[in-house]
C-alpha cells in the first residue's frame, strides 16, 4: 500500500508545480510580454442590437443603480434593451421593474419568471429564448448588484466585431474595498484574477474564461451550442468551454472594468466558493474528455490550459490530500527518494500549494498602479486557508450527495449595500 | 518560566516581525479606495479637447471679452488674447509661454512655439515649422509643413495637417480631417479621415461576380472556418462570415457580403470589397480602390493603398493596429489608433 501512497503524492506533488509554473507564466508574461488588447480601440462602428439580461431574485436593495447606470450609458438607446429577469422575488424587486418598465417603456423590458427550476442559468435560459427578437445579436449579462460605466456596453460589444468571438469578458473591480479584511483580501484576488491570469490568456490566446457577469455571448453562438443550461452551478465556466469545443474563442477585455460588490462576511464568502466550486467541478466532469479528445482548431497548449482551468478547483481536495500523504508516510517512517520532490512537497506544505499565486497577486497590484494595499498581501494566505477548506469541503460534499437529483434553489450571494448609496464619487465625475 | 515567556516573546515578534508592514496597513489603511475604473470616455478621442473647452469655461473671466490684452486666468494662469495685434506674440523662433487666446481669423506667420495650449475661437492657418502644447479651434484649423503639436489637436470645423507634421496623442475635428504626406500622428477621429482628398466607399458590384465557396469548411454558428490559407479568386462572391486559421488572400474585384478574420496575415487586392468587419492576428493590407464596410483590426500593421476606404458615410468604423499607413486618397469614417503610430506616405 506504501507504494501507493509515494506514487499518489508524486503525482498530486507534480500537479502542484504545473499549476505553479503555470502562475510564473502567466505573470512574466504580464510583466514582460506583449499586451494583447486588440478590441480596445474600437469606438466608432455601426453598433449591432443587443439585450443585456440582469437576473434578479430579492435584489432591491442594488437594481435600481444597475438600471440608472445602463440607461445612463453611451450606447445608442435605439438598439439597446434592458431585460432584468425576476425569478419569485419576494422584496420590492417586483414593484421597482415595474416602475423602470412604466419609466422607460422599449428601453427597460423586465422578464417575469413564476416557476419552473430556480437558479441564475435557468432564469437566462427562459429570458433568452422568449425574451428577444432575432435581430438582437448580443447578449450581455450582468450581475443585480455591478455598477457599468457609461461606455462599458460598447466595450464589451466591440469584440463581436470579430466573427470568430463567441464571448466576452470584462473586468470585475470590487467597489466595497474598504469594509472588511475580507473585501481587501477579495480585492487583491480580483487583481491577480483578473488582472494577470485572464488577460495573460489573452496574451497567449489560450482560453480567457467568461465570466457569468460583465461580459456576453454572441446570440447564434449561444443557441449553436445549445443554449443556457440550468442543470448547473456556473453556467459561465460550462459557457466558456462549450463554446471553446464548439469552435469560438472567448475574449477578454482588461479595460472594460465594471464595479462589484464583494461578500463581506466570511459566511457569504464561505457560500458563495462552495457554489463556485461545485459548479466549476461539473464543468470539469462534462468537458475534460472532450477537451481531452483535442478538437482539430484547438493547439495543444490550449487544451492543456483548457484543462488547467477546468481543475482548478479540484486542486483544494488534491492538496488536502498531499497534506495528508505526506504525513502518513512521515509517521511510518518513508522517506522521498528524489530530493527535488521532496523540497516541492514540503513547499506545498508551508505554502498552502505555492507561492506563485501570492506573486501574481503583488504584479496585479503593480499593474494597477495601486501602492498600499500590496501591503496586505501576508494575509491573504488566511483568504486561501478558508478557500481550501472550503472548496475541499463542497467537493467531497459534492461527490457524496452526487446520486441526488431535484429541483435547485437560488443560490445568492448577500447584498450588503444600503438603497442610498450609489456609484462612488470619481465615478460621478464623469 | 521568565526565560520561556521570554524565548514565547522574542519567537512572537520573530514571527510578527514581516508582517509589521501588513499589520500597519490592517490598522492604519493607507490604499483602501476601489480601483478607480478606467471609464470610457478617458478613450474618447475628444476627451482631452472638451476637459480643456470646460477648463476655459469654468477660469476665463466673465469680464474678459474680445479683445488684445493680457492677463490671467482665475486660477492664475497668464494668458494673451489676439484680437488683431497679433505682434503681441513671440515670432521669429521665439517662444510663446502663456496660455493664447485668439478672436479673429488669424494666419500665424511660422517658427513659433507655444508652450501652452492655444485656443482659436476664429478660423485658424497655422504658419510652417510652429511647435504647439494642444490646440483647441472652435472652426477651420490648418496646420502648415513641418508642425508639430505634443498633447491633442481638435478643431470644431474642417482640420487640415501640412506635409512632415507630427501630431501626438489625439486628432479630431467635428467634421473631417485632411491629413498631407509624410505626417505621423496616434489617434484620430472625425466623421471623414483622408491623406488627401477623401474618397466616397465604391459601390458594391451587383452584377459581374461569380459566386464562389471555400472548400473544406467547416460551419460554426454563423461564420465558415478554414483550416490552412484562403486564396478567394478575382472576381468572385462569397457570402458569409469566414474564419481562416492561416492566411487569407482576396482577388482583385472580389467580394465578400460579411465579417473576415485570419489568424495570419490578410490582403485585399485591388478593388477588393469586404462588406462586415476584418480581423487580423498579424498584418492587414487593403488594395487601391479597396473598401471595408466595418471595423479594420490588426494585431501588427495595417496599411489603406491608394483610394482604399474604410466605413462610409453612414456606416461608421475604426482602423485599429500596432502601425498605420495610408497612401494617398485612402479614407476612413470614423476613427484611427495606431499605438506605436500612424503615418500618410
Amino acid at each position: 500500500m506504501i507504494p501507493v501512497f509515494v506514487v499518489l503524492l508524486y503525482v498530486i506533488v507534480a500537479i502542484m508545480v504545473i499549476y505553479t509554473i503555470r502562475h510564473y507564466f502567466f505573470t512574466l508574461n504580464r510583466l514582460f510580454g506583449r499586451h494583447r488588447q486588440p478590441y480596445v480601440d474600437i469606438g466608432s462602428a455601426a453598433w449591432p442590437r443587443v439585450a443585456v439580461f440582469i437576473p434578479c431574485h430579492n435584489e432591491e436593495k442594488v437594481i435600481g443603480h444597475m438600471l440608472d447606470a445602463l440607461l445612463d450609458g453611451d450606447y445608442p438607446a435605439d438598439r439597446l434593451a434592458l431585460i432584468p429577469i425576476d425569478d419569485r422575488s419576494t422584496d420590492g424587486t417586483l414593484r421597482i421593474l415595474q416602475d423602470y418598465a412604466a419609466r422607460f417603456p422599449g428601453r427597460v423590458a423586465p422578464f417575469f419568471r413564476t416557476g419552473g427550476t430556480g437558479g441564475k442559468a435557468a432564469a437566462l435560459r427562459d429570458a433568452s429564448e422568449h425574451a428577444t427578437g432575432s435581430d438582437v445579436s448580443i447578449h450581455l449579462v450582468f450581475d443585480a448588484d455591478y455598477l457599468p460605466g457609461r461606455g462599458l456596453i460598447k466595450q464589451l460589444v466591440a469584440p463581436f466585431f470579430d466573427p470568430e468571438v463567441g464571448a466576452v469578458m470584462g473586468r470585475v473591480v470590487p467597489l466595497n474595498v474598504n469594509k472588511s479584511l475580507l473585501t481587501r483580501l477579495l480585492d487583491l484576488e480580483r487583481t491577480g484574477g483578473y488582472q494577470v491570469d485572464q488577460q495573460a490568456r489573452m496574451n497567449l490566446g489560450l482560453i480567457p474564461q467568461y465570466g457569468g457577469t460583465v461580459g456576453g455571448v454572441r446570440r447564434s453562438a449561444l443557441f449553436e451550442v445549445g443554449g443556457w443550461r440550468d442543470d448547473t452551478l456556473a453556467e459561465d465556466t460550462d459557457m466558456t468551454f462549450r463554446l471553446v469545443l464548439a469552435g469560438w474563442e472567448v475574449a477578454y477585455q482588461n479595460r472594460s472594468e465594471c464595479y462589484e460588490e464583494v461578500p463581506e462576511r466570511w459566511s457569504s464568502r464561505i457560500a458563495q466558493i462552495k457554489r463556485w466550486t461545485r459548479g466549476h467541478n461539473q464543468a470539469l466532469v462534462r468537458h475534460w474528455w472532450p477537451l481531452l479528445k483535442r478538437p482539430p482548431h484547438l493547439r495543444r497548449r490550449t487544451v492543456l490550459d483548457g484543462l488547467l482551468l477546468l481543475g482548478v478547483y479540484a486542486v483544494g481536495p488534491l492538496l488536502m490530500l498531499g497534506w495528508g500523504l505526506a504525513l502518513l508516510l512521515y509517521y511510518l517512517g518513508v522517506q522521498l527518494a528524489a530530493g527535488l520532490a521532496a523540497i516541492f512537497a514540503v513547499a506545498m506544505y508551508s505554502t498552502l500549494g505555492n507561492f506563485a499565486a501570492f506573486f501574481e497577486v503583488a504584479a496585479g497590484v503593480r499593474l494597477d498602479g495601486s501602492r498600499g494595499r500590496v501591503r496586505l498581501l501576508p494575509f491573504l494566505i488566511v483568504g486561501f486557508l478558508v478557500s481550501l477548506v472550503s472548496v475541499t469541503w463542497a467537493s467531497v460534499t459534492q461527490v457524496a450527495t452526487a446520486w441526488r437529483r431535484g429541483p435547485r434553489p437560488w443560490e445568492k450571494t448577500a447584498r450588503h449595500r444600503k438603497p442610498e448609496l450609489g456609484v462612488p464619487d470619481h465615478q460621478e465625475e464623469r | 518560566m521568565l526565560a520561556f515567556l521570554a524565548l514565547v516573546g522574542v519567537t512572537l515578534v520573530w514571527f510578527l516581525l514581516p508582517l509589521l508592514p501588513a499589520l500597519r496597513e490592517l490598522v492604519r489603511p493607507t490604499d483602501i479606495a476601489p480601483l478607480k475604473v478606467v471609464d470610457r470616455s478617458a478613450g474618447l478621442i475628444v476627451y482631452f479637447a472638451r476637459n480643456f473647452r470646460r477648463y476655459l469655461d469654468r477660469v476665463l473671466p466673465a469680464e474678459a471679452g474680445a479683445g488684445d490684452y493680457a492677463a490671467k486666468l482665475l486660477d492664475g494662469t497668464e494668458f494673451v488674447r489676439v484680437n488683431r495685434r497679433m505682434e503681441q506674440l513671440a515670432t521669429d523662433g521665439k517662444v510663446e509661454k502663456r496660455l493664447v487666446v485668439l478672436d479673429a481669423p488669424l494666419s500665424l506667420p511660422g517658427d513659433q512655439t507655444f508652450l501652452m495650449e492655444v485656443y482659436a475661437r476664429a478660423p485658424l492657418v497655422s504658419g510652417p515649422e510652429t511647435n504647439y502644447r494642444a490646440i483647441y479651434a472652435e472652426r477651420d484649423l490648418t496646420l502648415g509643413e513641418n508642425n508639430r503639436v505634443f498633447r491633442w489637436t481638435h478643431a470644431g470645423g474642417p482640420l487640415t495637417v501640412g506635409a512632415h507634421s507630427i501630431l501626438r496623442g489625439r486628432v479630431s475635428s467635428d467634421t473631417r480631417v485632411s491629413f498631407g504626406a509624410d505626417v505621423v500622428f496616434e489617434r484620430a477621429g472625425a466623421p471623414v479621415i483622408a491623406h488627401g482628398e477623401a474618397r466616397e466607399p465604391p459601390i458594391r458590384p451587383d452584377n459581374g461576380l461569380t459566386s464562389w465557396a471555400p472548400e473544406g469548411v467547416r460551419k460554426i454558428g454563423d461564420h465558415l472556418r478554414i483550416e490552412g490559407d484562403l486564396d478567394i479568386p478575382k472576381g468572385s462572391r462569397v457570402t458569409g462570415n469566414l474564419v481562416v486559421a492561416g492566411r487569407l488572400r482576396i482577388g482583385a474585384g472580389a467580394l465578400v457580403e460579411g465579417s473576415i478574420k485570419a489568424h495570419r496575415d490578410i490582403e485585399l487586392a485591388e478593388g477588393a470589397q469586404v462588406s462586415g468587419a476584418a480581423v487580423s492576428r498579424a498584418r492587414l493590407s487593403v488594395g487601391p480602390g479597396g473598401w471595408i464596410g466595418g471595423p479594420a483590426i490588426a494585431e501588427r500593421g495595417l496599411r489603406l493603398s491608394q483610394n482604399a476606404v474604410v466605413g462610409g458615410p453612414s456606416l461608421p468604423a475604426t482602423v485599429s493596429a500596432t502601425e498605420v499607413e495610408l497612401a494617398p486618397g485612402a479614407t476612413v469614417y470614423g476613427q484611427i489608433s495606431a499605438m506605436r503610430g500612424a503615418r500618410t506616405l
